[in-house]
């Protein structure tokens, strides 16, 4: 069976005629939504984007639930370290858990690019321990956009556990050495409390050293998870490239960062990330997660007006910074038996010149409700998006019943 | 204060309502082949090669309705080199052609170009009209949850104020690619992942799940042996259902899956990153039927 779209277009005016209820308030704000306290004026990046108001919506099955997703549980079985010459020519030392490691290095601007033979690698017993050897043009071949002079050595099945020695004679520089263990029961799990955060606003990551007996179990579910004592620090990363250390303080169960992000959070779009360096006895591990920061250039105003009849939403905003805002929702309606579902996504986004007040209008209209779904309604996962700075601003779980 | 373009009701609102039925008689139907990331200038040759396009063509009722992409995948998916050049590109066939039933097939990345059209129709005022032309997306290993590879790039590449970065800048196509960039996006930005409301159209991954490179097996080299073997070799980096680039989890954590690679492909054979772009194993003419469907 195939689907027929049929494609409903009207022009939002129409919508507009439809009287809206009076003002309510958005339901109070969880503990895990975001909302910005003030707004603040912030420069047009260079590229403005759209002008045009847009609104768009679609129809969502109702027996298909959402979930908003937890903070991805970052799990490491890899470390790297940034060595140099000196070091390397007397060889490193890189403890191993596991047999079959994966060594990867890759030598930093202006260090010397050696060819994949110049590089040793010797187990704890002295022999080589060099089973596979790529270079940079066998990894480039794969779509891994690797950089001039990397290798990435294999040690082997039967490799002993133990320090390695990782060497090179002709070494010039610095390189950046990175070991993958996938066959080791030892994992460095790192997460974060949220996934977005404003400028000047806090994120908790914990990170816990762990014996989870390896990937192969865990896929399994045979795994039973031991946290192991270890200790490390951590970095926050900026987009732009600045960071900042950030203590790892023992706690309870494993390792935690209270991360404060800068009020300058800067121009350059993209994540920003919390990188955790942990080791114990003869182990290292290390782990990144990545969440969205935003400075508070617009926000809800925190009233609403919702038509139950013409199934718009109305909401008024501050504007603080120049730009293209973005709100979105999704429309939860009452099923046949009472119960609240997913029935339709709305985005709508406009521009606006100035600070000041404005607004904007969710429309779910033109999507059919599914037979037997009808009101109460409730606006749920409500977010609004700095398009400008692709920054998201504002995000509540449940926002308005109407 | 001012909105540019008037006050909120001057907005195009656009709804989709979805409803049984079948491809219609009068429908213009066309494909688009998006490519994985790399800046691209003549895709049909360097990135898919015209033997799978000229395969897949041929299912159309007229096989001069394609077009193939090329754009600036190395930078951020929703940047105007990139989502924006898809766009325009799409836009201009779409017209040009009179094209009434789109499908989409991407590579790798391209998904994830195509999966924030999907996700952002109010992004640019052209979105919307693709996103109602769309009648399906092909993803063929779609990088969804990003990849370990990405971050052993990255790994290591701080920045010293006297150096810059220390491995020299990658491109953000890479960065947004990591693991953990890709779940917040997913969660934030894009739509079709688990737990998350679905795309407005249908997003189906084709699955790779292997790598084969040995020397005396001529199926190691359909697409080409070196990719093969670089491949087989990161696989290493990732968990053992993977194409060598992306793990299975990656290429099936957006949409549905429509197949995974051994379900049918000739000979039950993997198809690695490399191959999935590729006219092997029969996968051309597997998507060449579809295009009827």
């Amino acid at each position: 069976m195939t689907a027929r779209l049929t494609i409903v277009v009207a022009v939002a005016a129409a919508v507009l005629a439809a009287p809206l209820q009076a003002a309510q308030p958005l339901l109070p704000a969880r503990s895990s939504d975001q909302v910005a306290p003030r707004v603040e004026r912030a420069a047009l990046p260079d590229e403005a984007g759209e002008r045009a108001p847009l609104s768009f919506a679609w129809a969502l099955d109702p027996t298909q639930p959402l979930t908003a997703p937890a903070p991805q549980a970052a799990l490491s079985r890899s470390y790297w370290e940034t060595v140099d010459a000196a070091a390397l020519q007397r060889g490193v030392a890189l403890p191993l858990t596991a047999p079959d490691a994966v060594i990867q290095v890759s030598p930093v601007q202006g260090a010397r690019v050696l060819r994949p033979e110049q590089w040793e690698v010797r187990d704890p017993t002295g022999a080589l321990a060099v089973d596979r050897i790529v270079d940079a043009g066998q990894l480039r071949a794969t779509g891994m956009p690797a950089g001039t002079g990397t290798a990435m050595v294999r040690t082997g099945g039967s490799a002993a556990v133990g320090t390695y020695r990782l060497q090179s004679t002709q070494a010039q520089g610095r390189y950046v050495v990175q070991v993958l263990e996938p066959n080791s029961a030892i994992a460095l799990r790192l997460q974060a409390d949220r996934q977005q955060v404003l400028a000047g606003g806090r994120v908790v990551v914990s990170a816990r050293l762990q014996d989870d007996g390896g990937s192969t179990a865990l896929a399994a579910g045979r795994s039973t998870t031991r946290a192991l004592p270890a200790a490390g620090e951590a970095l926050l990363v900026a987009p732009d490239g600045r960071s900042w250390p950030v203590p790892l303080v023992a706690g309870r169960d494993g390792l935690q960062a209270q991360v404060t992000i800068p009020q300058d959070v800067g121009t350059v779009q993209g994540l920003w990330e919390l990188q955790a360096f942990v080791g114990a006895r003869g182990v290292q591990r290390d782990a990144k997660v990545a969440f969205a920061v935003a400075q508070p250039t617009a926000r809800f105003s925190g009233q609403a007006e919702a038509d139950p009849t013409a199934r718009a939403v109305r909401l008024p905003l501050q504007i603080g910074a120049p730009g293209r805002y973005e709100a979105r929702g999704t429309l939860y309606a009452t099923g046949p038996d009472g119960q609240l579902r997913p029935v339709a996504q709305a985005h709508s986004a406009a521009w606006f010149d100035a600070p000041g007040t404005a607004e904007l209008r969710l429309p779910f209209a033109s999507v059919a409700l599914p037979r037997g779904y009808a009101a109460p309604f409730e606006l749920r996962d409500l977010q609004l998006q700095d398009q400008s700075r692709m920054a998201p601003i504002e995000s509540r779980a449940r926002a308005l019943t109407f | 204060m001012r909105s540019n373009a008037g006050r909120m009701g001057v907005g195009l609102a656009v709804g989709l309502m979805l409803a049984c039925g079948g491809a219609q008689a009068a429908d213009v139907v066309g494909v688009a082949f998006v490519h994985g990331t790399g800046a691209q200038t003549d895709a049909r040759a360097d990135y898919w090669q015209p033997g799978i396009i000229d395969t897949v063509r041929l299912g159309l009722p007229n096989s001069a309705n394609y077009t193939v992409i090329n754009c600036d995948f190395t930078q951020y998916m929703w940047k105007p080199e990139a989502a924006g050049c898809l766009a325009g590109q799409l836009t201009t066939f779409i017209n040009g052609k009179g094209i009434t039933r789109l499908v989409v097939i991407t590579h790798s990345n391209g998904g994830n170009v195509v999966r924030w059209i999907l996700s952002n129709p109010t992004y640019d005022s052209r979105y919307p009209k693709i996103i109602q032309t769309v009648s399906k997306v092909t993803a063929l290993a779609p990088s969804s949850a990003g990849t370990p590879l990405a971050d052993a790039v990255l790994n290591g590449n701080t920045f010293e104020t006297s150096v810059g970065w220390l491995l020299g800048y990658t491109n953000d196509a890479v960065r947004q690619q990591q693991v953990g960039h890709m779940a917040t996006y997913n969660a934030q930005n894009l739509y079709g992942t688990a737990g998350r409301p679905a795309l407005p159209r249908p997003f189906r991954a084709v699955v790779g799940s292997d790598v084969e490179s040995a020397v005396w097996d001529s199926n190691s080299y359909c697409g080409g042996y070196a990719q093969n073997v670089g491949l087989e070799f990161t696989q290493n980096w990732l968990n053992s259902c993977s194409d060598g680039f992306l793990e299975c989890s990656s290429q099936k954590a957006a949409g549905t899956t429509w197949f995974t690679d051994k379900q049918r492909t000739n000979g039950a054979e993997p198809l690695s990153h490399n191959q999935s772009r590729r006219e092997c194993f029969g996968l051309g003419t597997i998507l060449r039927n579809d295009l009827a469907l």
